[in-house]
């Protein structure tokens, strides 16, 4: 649209001041406008350089826009009201860019024209004189003496007399240009392209005489590139001087043509194109690297499989299967690619036996597992590793990938009988030994662990995760000694401790160590000093001489005035907190009654903490897996509470409150904590949140497996699967409504029921449970029938639920 | 990656042996404190395919990439240099000029 025209205002202070606003808001055309129309009123010196302003800046715009003549119009309009600018580099570019050389030739023939020194400006001499060999109209602005006319015909002369194979005469002309010409550098082009016929690699040597900012240099690098002895540097899709490279190279048709199409080959020419490029010219480019690029090229364009196999001849039939499998990965279509690698192996199968082939196999189906991996589709890659096992038993790999999946898949049964297969077949395996011992210390099989540790020892005497093993199975072993009331037995446990830790780096033993030292105040002190010190003198300190100090079978009392202890003012850090969550997790298999006595005390500091201290996401989620693991529920609900209102999108926290809540068990879970679990499986499904992801669904399978043993609804009533697709919407409304219900509302439904019995002591979880029960007693089922072989021997109500 | 062969040199059929004779001159050539860029290309070329089962895997699960730049080259190798018609000289010299002249008002 265009803007209006301003109306002639005989206020100039309002005229000066919408000048002034159109320039500072850009509006450059208008400002012109409002200039002019100041200065045909009064023509004052600060209007006429404004107006100049105005002009350059919006001759700016209008070449933003591409409009190359409009702007250099609008570049003069602004040297006439300053004719002491210089010609600038952005006028001589659009000039050229508007197809203008003869405006530029007058403006460089002009004597009184003042250029400016811009990288333009300096080369524009060259540039005419070249473009004059093109074009002789250039040269009418030149006075006579001028270099460029001057030269011109001598150039002229030598390129023809080169051209035309008259080299004698060509060589003379160029003697003609002296060394101050802007004709130069043309004269080095054509002397290097004289030598160029004779010997190719002494002309391309000559080029390099070229100077280096000369303009000649442009068509020098493309000769040096394309015209090398051994053949063209490509640069796929770039702009190639077809006719000049093709004469310079001496290509025959067929090298034309090549040449031609390979120009178009970057320009994201389609893979279709690319590969019948490649077939239409596959005499010159060799029969074998034809079939290797083309074969190459079906990984992107399957499609072409059936016009490779009429050139070149047929796949075979594994072949085909594995091109197809590398397409579907390419495409990160998992899924597909694993079909197709399952067809290959079955190709494979076809052919005759060998060892070659079964390796091949085996290498596609861990190949298949490693992609099933990445997509976290676990039960997958188990069935393929497995599967290549089948093909190659000894890859030591395999085993203890299908130990740690089964490991994630909470199989325990399944993860031990691929350790022991693994061991079994690589009995000195270190890491598949300290697998084995890290396992038999969860499973408590302590005997059978240091047994794997000490072994462990005796292959890899550095083994640190042994020998820790070691030292934590005496320090075990002198708690239970003394615990016992056998000191003595204790002190010679520690004392084999300390032989594993002779420099004193185990806060536990030196904590031990001082409490087994009580009697002697002043060196228990100095030990239990020199514990609270390894131990980080924090939080976890304090929780581990608690913890010790329990173990041992004394209380927490005993160490008053003897041991170091927190300040109560005491602020715990973020590294404090992570420290208490490894110091936890290194006591994962102490009895968590004594874990939470021993954290009891540190509980006021521990919230405070929680609430006040800045963590990430990931932190947090790994602070509240350690609580969960340590069975602290309490703290465990604080911090995902936290965790919630930090990071409201996360799916972490929210199965950890649900976790919190149900304490872990899931036969616990509320239908409400149920369907939180399943909002935030979605949650971490959309934040690919894997890991999240799997601890819901690890705590779902186990409700799933708890309803599978509990009560069944064809164990009461013939053919449910009638009744139940009949019920099932109805019930869900009822029990989603029963949620809702007060404890005394509860109570009223429930003892309508079951008459007689002790209902009031239950706690509201369990009469909600009895409520879903007599639900479907109003529903048309048998309730005393129903609950005649539970109660009352039942009572108090497990977490029977109907499904 | 270029073909690991290509780098190293050996038959696509080499054994352990000859593919670790072959790395160890390529070292030799290209030491890693004189030319750490191509030495590193040739010590993954060699990890890729230093034993038999390294090998299986990179010819299985390898998608090679055409190199139609090389194959190109090939094809295109020079004969004897012919002379172009004047236009076609003065052609591509004016519009390689021209270009060259205008690419600092081009620049970004």
């Amino acid at each position: 649209m265009k803007p209006p025209k301003p109306t002639l205002s005989k206020n100039l202070e309002e005229l000066e001041a919408k000048a002034h606003l159109a320039a500072e808001q850009r509006r450059h055309k208008e400002a012109i406008l409002f200039y002019k129309d100041l200065l045909k009123q009064e023509p004052r010196p600060q209007w006429q350089q404004a107006l100049a302003q105005a002009y350059r800046l919006r001759a700016e715009q209008v070449a933003g826009k591409g409009m190359w003549q409009e702007a250099a119009i609008l570049w003069e309009n602004h040297a006439k009201l300053c004719p002491a600018a210089k010609v600038s580099d952005d006028y001589l570019g659009w000039l050229a860019l508007a197809g203008q050389f003869p405006k530029l030739a007058q403006l460089l023939a002009n004597p009184a024209t003042e250029i400016g020194d811009g990288p333009m400006a300096k080369r524009l001499p060259e540039a005419l004189a070249i473009l004059a060999l093109q074009n002789e109209k250039l040269l009418t602005p030149f006075p006579k003496d001028h270099p460029i006319p001057k030269h011109h015909a001598m150039a002229k002369q030598a390129l023809h007399a080169y051209c035309q194979g008259r080299d004698t005469e060509a060589e003379e002309a160029l003697r003609q240009i002296p060394s101050r010409s802007p004709y130069r550098n043309v004269r080095t082009l054509v002397k290097a392209l004289l030598l160029f016929t004779q010997d190719r690699a002494v002309g391309l040597e000559s080029l390099g005489r070229i100077e280096g900012d000369s303009l000649c240099q442009g068509l020098a690098r493309q000769i040096l590139r394309l015209c090398q002895p051994g053949g063209p540097e490509f640069r796929l899709g770039e702009e190639l001087p077809l006719i000049l490279v093709g004469k310079l190279n001496g290509y025959d048709k067929a090298q034309l043509g090549l040449y031609k199409d390979a120009q178009k080959m970057g320009h994201d020419l389609p893979p279709k194109q690319v590969f019948n490029t490649v077939l239409n010219h596959r005499a010159l480019l060799g029969e074998s690297a034809s079939r290797r690029a083309c074969l190459a090229m079906l990984v992107g364009y399957p499609e072409g499989v059936d016009l490779f196999q009429k050139t070149f001849g047929k796949l075979p039939p594994f072949e085909r299967k594995r091109l197809l499998a590398l397409h579907e990965e390419a495409q990160q279509h998992y899924a597909q690619a694993a079909l197709h690698w399952r067809e290959a192996i079955d190709e494979l199968d076809k052919q005759p036996q060998g060892a070659s082939k079964a390796l091949d196999q085996a290498l596609i189906f861990r190949h298949i597992a490693d992609m099933a991996k990445t997509g976290g589709v676990l039960n997958i890659a188990i069935d393929a590793l497995k599967g290549g096992l089948k093909f190659d038993p000894d890859d030591r790999a395999s085993y203890l990938d299908l130990v740690k999946l089964y490991e994630e898949l909470d199989d325990p049964k399944q993860s031990q009988t691929w350790l022991d297969a693994g061991l079994k077949r690589f009995p000195k395996d270190v890491e598949l030994l300290a697998l084995a011992m890290r396992e038999a210390a969860r499973r408590k099989a302590f005997k059978k662990a240091s047994g794997l540790a000490k072994t462990l020892l005796e292959i890899d005497p550095i083994n640190s995760p042994a020998r820790q093993f070691l030292l934590d199975a005496h320090l075990g072993h002198a708690r239970k000694q003394a615990r016992a009331g056998k000191p003595h037995l204790a002190l010679q446990e520690l004392e084999q401790a300390r032989t594993l830790d002779a420099r004193r780096k185990n806060a536990a033993l030196c904590l031990l160590e001082g409490l087994l030292a009580l009697k002697d105040p002043d060196r228990a002190t100095a030990l239990l000093v020199e514990g609270w010190r390894l131990a980080g003198k924090s939080l976890a300190a304090q929780f581990q001489l608690n913890l010790e100090t329990l173990s041992l079978g004394l209380p927490l009392k005993a160490t008053a005035g003897i041991a170091p202890a927190l300040a109560k003012t005491h602020n715990a850090t973020r590294e404090e907190l992570l420290a208490l969550a490894a110091c936890l997790s290194h006591y994962a298999g102490e009895d968590s009654k004594r874990i939470s006595e021993a954290i009891k005390p540190l509980k006021t500091k521990l919230t405070k903490a929680i609430r006040q201290t800045e963590m990430s996401e990931e932190e947090n989620a790994s602070l509240c897996q350690t609580f969960g693991r340590a069975k602290q529920f309490d703290i465990l609900h604080e911090c995902a509470r936290e965790a919630m209102l930090r990071f409201p999108q996360a799916a972490g926290p929210l199965y950890f409150m649900v976790y919190a809540n149900c304490k872990g068990i899931a036969t616990r879970m509320s239908v409400r904590d149920e369907s939180q679990l399943e909002y935030a499986l979605g949650l971490a499904d959309r934040n690919n949140d894997r890991r999240t992801a799997l601890l819901i669904e690890s705590l779902l399978r186990k409700l799933d497996e708890a309803y599978e043993d509990d009560l069944h609804l064809e164990d009461f009533i013939p053919n449910p699967g009638k009744l139940q697709s009949k019920l099932t919407p109805e019930l869900e409304r009822r029990i989603y409504e029963l949620e809702t219900l007060s404890q005394a509302e509860l109570l009223k439904i429930v003892s309508q029921y079951i008459p007689g019995m002790p209902l009031k002591s239950l706690p509201r979880e369990e009469l909600l449970n009895l409520a879903r029960i007599a639900l479907m007693g109003e529903l048309g089922i048998d309730l005393k029938g129903l609950l005649g072989g539970l109660l009352p021997s039942n009572l108090p109500f497990g977490p029977h639920k109907l499904r | 990656m270029q073909n690991p062969f290509e780098i190293l040199e050996v038959a696509e059929d080499a054994d352990d042996a000859a593919i670790k004779k072959a790395y160890l001159k390529k070292v030799k050539e290209y030491p890693p404190e004189r030319q750490a860029e191509t030495f590193q290309k040739i010590r993954s070329a060699f990890e890729a395919i230093e034993s038999d089962k390294q090998r299986r895997q990179y010819r299985l699960f390898h998608a090679e990439t055409p190199d139609l730049a090389s194959l190109l080259k090939q094809a295109l190798k020079p004969g004897p240099a012919q002379r172009p018609e004047v236009d076609v000289l003065v052609g591509a010299l004016a519009e390689t000029v021209l270009a060259d002249w205008l690419r600092p008002k081009q620049a970004p």
